[in-house]
């Protein structure tokens, strides 16, 4: 694939500044694309959270079973008042979209993909890993295994992490949040330092 | 013997995305919940648990690993409305 079939570097960091700031206008919550992935790999825990949430729709309904709860587990110190108080000094982030929100994410992230090479050069053009990828790493079946082990070490690190490039890269960074800085120089630097010990740079 | 500054509260980590902590923090009746998990020891939270291990943390899931009973909830909520 020549650089010249490649998006401008200024047309993808606008797309993912816009998409950064639209997804926590729109959605109030961090944009993570393996926290997304996530839910779908521990689908059936997810499906039934989002069942026991239906049940929960009703606001008034969770409060009178919250102080219900309350009172079983603490007895009766508690103030009696539902009174409200004044909002926390905490910065909330939204509800947990549903799972077909996410799984629509997930789709267009394909799509956009997809039509992004459609509309520069077609499909054969990004077939397989790439002619620096293949002088780097290698060119072959092997391309499919060590990619196939990248995936794992990253669902691995993510998890530890608590987010990706996206969420602590792109999103955690825009905030100033120090666990995506740490996080971000982490996995940045270690990706480089790679980089450079496998074309014998170092 | 001066006076020592007040160590600062450690909070729970996950209050921003916790979906019943605002409940908790902003009726006086849950504050309980508040005072003994999140700004105390939340470390034992079975919703934080569940969160830092990535998984899906409901909202029937109480602080202290107990569920909201489903089947309390439609009548309990008709009872808040008619107080």
């Amino acid at each position: 694939m020549s650089a010249a079939s490649y998006w401008p570097w200024w047309a993808g960091a606008a797309a993912l500044g816009a998409i950064t700031v639209g997804f926590w206008i729109a959605v109030r919550r961090p944009l993570g694309v393996t926290g997304v992935l996530a839910r779908f790999v521990n689908l059936r825990e997810e499906v039934e959270a989002e069942r026991k949430d239906a049940a929960l729709s009703d606001e008034a309904a969770l409060t009178a079973a919250l102080v219900a709860a309350t009172r079983e587990s603490f007895g009766d110190a508690m103030p009696p008042s539902l009174t409200p108080l004044p909002m926390p000094a905490v910065r909330l982030t939204g509800t947990r979209p549903r799972l077909a929100a996410h799984a629509l994410f997930l789709g267009g992230i394909v799509a956009g993909g997809l039509a992004s090479r459609l509309l520069r050069g077609g499909l054969a053009a990004g077939s397989g890993p790439g002619d620096a990828y293949a002088r780097i790493v290698c060119g072959d079946w092997r391309a499919c295994a060590v990619l196939l082990l990248g995936g794992a070490l990253v669902g691995f690190g993510t998890t530890l992490a608590g987010g990706c490039s996206s969420g602590h890269g792109l999103f955690g960074c825009a905030r100033l949040q120090p666990g995506s800085l740490v996080a971000t120089a982490s996995f940045f630097g270690a990706a480089v330092g790679v980089s450079l010990v496998l074309k014998g740079g170092l | 013997m001066t006076d020592q500054p007040a160590a600062p509260k450690k909070t729970c980590s996950h209050l921003s995305s916790c979906e019943l902590f605002p409940k908790f923090a902003m009726k006086a009746a849950l504050k309980v919940w508040q005072s003994y998990y999140c700004e105390a020891q939340f470390e034992s939270c079975a919703r934080y648990k569940l969160a830092l291990e990535g998984r899906p943390v409901p909202q029937t899931l109480l602080p202290n690993g107990k569920e909201l009973a489903p089947q309390l909830i439609p009548w309990l909520g008709m009872k808040a409305r008619e107080a």
